[in-house]
């Protein structure tokens, strides 16, 4: 770490001294822990930061090792300050600096900062002992057959978790840093040789060339690490709170960073089909992975443009609509006082309103919502007629299809809407118009030259075969899909 | 300038409608189901039968079991006025989307299609297969008819033509093969009510009768159930029909399918055959074969058949009437010569004899 | 610049094929003439692409003429596409959709598309030409029933005077034949783009244009063939094909207009002279 020029807080020759620098770096700070002591004649300081830095593993692992190493003879401080930093190993992690301020980060960090009377050097031991949660079930990402850990929101817990599924030597990973203020330790991921190194390095300096104060979760970097000016609709970094999904994708050769106090690893770059893979599909037969991926496209489908579809057919296309079907919709609709458009904007956003009180409410409610939702909403307006039951039936689906690919359910909840709105508004022509929005922003999104819609568009052979299926066990033995070989050629202008 | 301002002009000028000047939306409109054209003193009579849900739930209104419709009627010039009167009769714009049929009533002769039916071949909302069926009665009695069978009355008549058409007791005739038809002779369904409208404890039912013939957009004759059957035989549509053959000791009914009918165009001098080898399958049962006493009588079958068919033939030929489509076909395969005969398709027909042979095989 | 491949290319120019298809009129000529003359025009096109493409590129004060003159052309041909369009959209679903509206639309839109860059636009037009042609064929499997070989005929009286308006025609609307030269400079492989590009114009227009020949007959001479045969096809899930016929013929004028708009604003660049800018 490089040091930093500041002779107000650097370590002073005394004790006392640097003791009150740091206090006064720290402004007084209540959860200083400061306590000295003499060993074998020497005057020594142990600085910690209340509730980051065990004093179980202080005392065994550093104090009282320090005591027995220094033995009965008289010690002078340099010969202390030697044996603790040079001639002894108390801890595997150990730093020198003295700097102060740098100290004072990896305090911050849970170390333990040792001064010596006469040496302008601290020596500092990590001792972390800051409460954590344990490691779970992943919040979001479930599945059948595959594991039942998640990343947590300590960045050193969710290292080992990824090094121990990637137990090989070119899994590199790198610390950077990011919040002046936060000083937020990020984890930059990848594997040497098949990573693209063009893409690793990018990363590396966009991070950090951050000019944010706070980092505190994943998603506030995204915006810095994606292409374009943020107006794209997708994003082509992905996330995900699972050590097996980011050593699979590191293993296809992407950079993932993991950021301490966040459990969701960001993933640099993602594909738009990726949201259409789950864990167990690694699991499973190959047809009944090709059943579920069609299940999930058609959910997709379902979740975004039916409502708009179903909207311009019945308002302006009412043709194109089995006979039966449209005499049952306008029999049910005859009774209600508004539109269909404005029935489904109605009904549309009560169900975002209705997901987002069960992301936000406390668990003790959540019997509540499910009655307010599903009796009173749900079968009362239908029985007022406020509501027809053919459109309860299309958001029951629309919202059960929403639900099935997570990955995309900001893209999902939005562009439903919009697709309503264009299709209540101007039929199959809005639809169209919207579709081809879409559809150029998605296919001009991507990431150190991969773009975010293949190997859809453009096309891959080989790749297509992940799309709707997973590669056979053999061809898996043979070769594994790198991403690298999707990326197109370099050089892009608009 | 940026793109997402783009993006949300865009948006902007699709939510303030790009479209809806004064549209009604669709499911505000009347539907009409079934349409009828009789002859009024002011030209035409039309009557409409429009989607009325007789429901009471209060879930949905459609009930099943009810008829579910209402039914509106006016005079006037032409089609396209009588159906403007009904609308203002209604007070609701029509969506005619899903007609399912229309009606021809006594005297309606479409010798003029695109005239007839301009209304509906203006509207992009219009369905080019929508069935034709004519009645010697009125149209406007046929869909007034109280029928329960199906969501809405009119499919009631649709489903009775296409099971007629399936079981070769009728013809089926949608608007495009009128429209298509080169020598303007094309047969529809002929339907009949059973019962009377004033004889409440009796339902009335819908009955085929047969099939109406139009020569040159005229009315000119009938055919009977046979000589449906021999039609659609000589057609090669897939159908299933019913023959009864007398043999030595009973009448025994044998169910034929279709396997097709090859049909080949030859030059012989100055004349024009046209061959047709209709190939039907006889379904075996062991009643029958118990009661004949062994063997199917394939070759009287065979020779009935053939009887019958070439007695259709006979018939149009000395009707004029090109059901068959000969003219399509020698069009195909010698254009030619159809251009030379473009101007009177009688002379084209009268150049064409026909041969058939009908062979039966036992499945 | 990054290269296109052959497909992109080929799908791009295939927008313009779709778009053209869903309006084409006959105007009373046979149909299986129309199809003769449109993979003629096909091929003709073809032709002239390539021989363009051998020509060596201008430089200095010419290479900015032809620039200037290419992006007045391109813009030009956008405008005709779109008030073409506009009044397309007016004939086929008169109630809905008002001219000036649906033209700020799809300007709007367009441009908004051509933003996004040439990779955006072929990309979407590659998924654009599948879905069309996925539709096409399961409309088509929807007329089926009423298809007839007999009336695929040749009996017109002048076949050949026919067969030569229809030609001319077809290629008085290849307006994608600039914008087609300008991208096989671009393409990994410009012939074999071409060469794809004339042949899926062939066997798309020939394709669709022998099921509503052969489902419509005459009928079809007089009108929109494909709009009509698009209201004649019926399945079971979708009961009418004009709808979506509405939303690929939307789709696909959109990509095309944008792949003139972005072909104008890149004759614009060479004009000013500025030099392409690269990713960093």
């Amino acid at each position: 770490m490089a040091e930093k020029k500041n002779d107000r807080y650097a370590v002073a020759g005394t004790v006392n001294e640097t003791l009150d620098r740091l206090k006064k770096l720290l402004g007084g700070s209540a959860d200083l822990n400061t306590a000295d002591a003499e060993i074998n004649g020497v005057r020594c300081a142990v600085a910690t930061i209340e509730g980051m830095a065990s004093a179980q593993l202080l005392s065994e692992l550093v104090l009282r090792p320090m005591a027995e190493l220094a033995g009965s003879e008289e010690q002078t401080p340099q010969s202390l300050f030697s044996l603790i930093s040079e001639r002894s190993l108390l801890t595997a992690d150990r730093t020198l600096t003295s700097s102060l301020e740098q100290a004072a980060e990896l305090m911050f960090s849970g170390f333990a900062a040792v001064f010596v009377e006469g040496s302008q050097q601290a020596v500092l031991f990590g001792v972390q002992g800051y409460e954590k949660k344990a490691v779970n079930e992943p919040t979001g990402e479930h599945n059948v057959m595959g594991s039942q850990e998640g990343f947590t929101e300590v960045l050193r817990t969710n290292i080992s978790l990824v090094r121990r599924r990637m137990k090989t030597p070119s899994l590199r990973l790198e610390q950077l840093r990011a919040g002046s203020r936060t000083g937020t330790d990020i984890c930059l991921a990848y594997l040497a040789g098949r990573a693209d190194s063009a893409l690793v390095t990018e990363l590396k300096r966009r991070i950090k060339g951050l000019e944010l104060d706070t980092v505190l979760t994943s998603g506030m970097l995204k915006p810095y690490l994606e292409d374009g000016e943020g107006v794209r609709l997708f994003s082509e970094i992905g996330s995900t709170e699972r050590p097996d999904v980011v050593c699979a994708r590191l293993n296809e050769g992407r950079a993932v960073l993991l950021i301490d106090g966040s459990p969701f690893a960001l993933i640099c770059p993602s594909l738009f089909v990726e949201s259409f893979r789950t864990v167990d599909d690694a699991c499973s037969k190959p047809y009944f992975v090709l059943l579920m991926r069609v299940v999930r496209f058609i959910a997709f489908f379902f979740a975004v443009m039916f409502p708009g579809i179903y909207v311009a057919a019945a308002n302006f296309h009412p043709e194109a609509l089995s006979l039966k079907l449209l005499l049952n919709l306008a029999a049910s609709e005859s009774s209600t006082p508004y539109s269909l458009f404005v029935e489904m904007l109605i009904i549309t956003v009560l169900l975002e309103l209705m997901k987002e009180a069960s992301v936000r409410m406390p668990k003790a409610v959540g019997s509540a919502i499910s009655i307010a939702g599903g009796l009173v909403i749900g079968d009362a307006a239908v029985k007022s007629g406020i509501i027809s039951s053919p459109l309860l039936i299309i958001v029951g689906l629309t919202a059960t299809a929403s639900f099935v690919i997570p990955g995309l359910s900001q893209q999902t909840s939005v562009l439903r809407l919009v697709y309503i709105l264009a299709g209540g508004t101007s039929g199959f022509f809005g639809i169209a118009v919207v579709s081809a929005m879409i559809m150029c922003n998605a296919a001009a999104t991507g990431m150190g030259g991969i773009p975010y819609t293949a190997p859809l568009l453009p096309f891959s052979r080989k790749g297509a075969a992940d799309i709707l299926s997973r590669r056979s066990p053999k061809a898996l033995e043979q070769s594994h899909t790198v991403i690298s070989e999707l990326s197109e050629r370099e050089g892009v202008s608009r | 300038m940026k793109r997402v301002y783009f993006f949300l002009t865009a948006m902007l000028l699709i939510f303030t409608s790009a479209g809806s000047r004064d549209t009604v939306a669709s499911l505000d409109r009347a539907m009409v189901h079934a349409v009828g054209i009789d002859i009024s003193d002011e030209g035409y009579s039309v009557t409409l039968q429009i989607f009325h849900p007789d429901g009471e739930g209060s879930d949905t209104k459609l009930d099943p079991g009810k008829s579910n419709m209402l039914v509106v009627s006016a005079p006037a010039a032409t089609v396209e006025r009588a159906v403007s009167l009904c609308e203002d009769k209604l007070g609701e714009f029509l969506f005619i989307g899903h007609v399912q049929v229309i009606v021809l009533g006594r005297g309606v002769e479409p010798k003029d299609p695109e005239g007839l039916f301009s209304y509906f071949l203006k509207s992009r909302e219009s369905y080019l297969g929508v069935q034709l069926a004519s009645t010697d009665g009125t149209a406007r009695e046929l869909l007034e008819a109280e029928l329960t069978e199906g969501a809405v009355a009119a499919q009631n008549i649709v489903s009775v033509i296409e099971r007629s058409r399936e079981n070769s007791d009728s013809v089926a005739c949608d608007l495009l093969s009128v429209l298509n038809s080169e020598s303007g002779d094309y047969a529809m369904p002929r339907l009949k009510l059973e019962g009377s409208s004033e004889d409440k404890k009796k339902e009335q039912r819908l009955l085929s009768d047969g099939a109406q013939v139009f020569t040159d957009g005229r009315r000119s004759f009938t055919l009977d159930v046979g000589e449906c059957a021999a039609l659609a035989h000589l057609l090669g549509e897939e159908h299933r029909s019913v023959v009864e053959l007398e043999t030595d000791s009973d009448t025994a009914g044998f169910t034929l399918k279709s396997e097709g009918t090859e049909v080949s165009v030859l030059k012989q001098g100055d004349r024009l055959l046209c061959r047709f080898e209709v190939e039907l399958s006889v379904q075996r049962d062991q009643s029958t074969a118990v009661r004949l006493g062994g063997e199917l009588p394939l070759s009287e079958l065979e020779k009935k058949l053939t009887s019958e068919s070439q007695a259709l033939s006979k018939r149009l030929y000395t009707e004029k009437t090109d059901l068959l489509n000969l003219t399509r076909r020698i069009k195909a395969k010698y254009p030619q010569v159809w251009l030379d005969c473009s101007e009177s398709a009688d002379t084209l027909l009268s150049l064409t004899y026909v041969e058939i042979k009908v062979s039966c095989v036992e499945k | 610049m990054k290269p296109l491949t052959m497909y992109q290319t080929a799908a791009l120019m295939l927008c313009f094929t779709a778009a053209h298809i869903f309006t084409l009129r006959p105007e009373g000529a046979n149909l299986v003439v129309c199809i003769g003359a449109e993979t003629a025009a096909a091929g003709i096109v073809f032709v002239i692409a390539i021989i363009i493409n051998s020509l060596p590129a201008l430089h200095g004060w010419a290479g900015k003429a032809v620039s200037a003159l290419a992006g007045t052309f391109f813009l030009a041909a956008f405008l005709f596409i779109l008030i073409g369009y506009c009044e397309e959209v007016q004939f086929s679903f008169p109630e809905f959709y008002s001219l000036p509206m649906t033209a700020a639309v799809l300007a709007a839109a367009t441009v908004y598309c051509a933003s996004m860059g040439l990779s955006g636009c072929v990309r979407s037009a590659c998924a654009a030409v599948v879905m069309t042609v996925i539709v096409l064929a399961v409309m088509s499997g929807g007329a089926a029933s009423g298809f007839d070989p007999d009336r695929l005929n040749l009996a017109v009286s002048d076949r050949e005077g026919q067969f030569t308006r229809q030609l001319i025609s077809a290629l008085a609307r290849s307006w994608e034949l600039p914008l087609l030269v300008l991208l096989m400079r671009r393409t990994g492989r410009p012939v074999r783009a071409a060469a794809l590009y004339a042949l899926g114009r062939a066997a798309l227009t020939a394709g669709i244009l022998t099921v509503c020949a052969g489902v419509l007959g005459s009928v079809g001479q007089e009108r929109q063939p494909v709009m009509m045969l698009a209201s004649f096809a019926k399945t079971v899930i979708v009961e009418r094909f004009d709808a979506l016929m509405l939303l690929f013929w939307t789709l696909c004028t959109l990509l095309a207009g944008a792949g003139l708009l972005w072909a104008a604003w890149h004759c614009l660049q060479g004009v000013m002279g500025k030099a392409e800018r690269r990713k960093a």
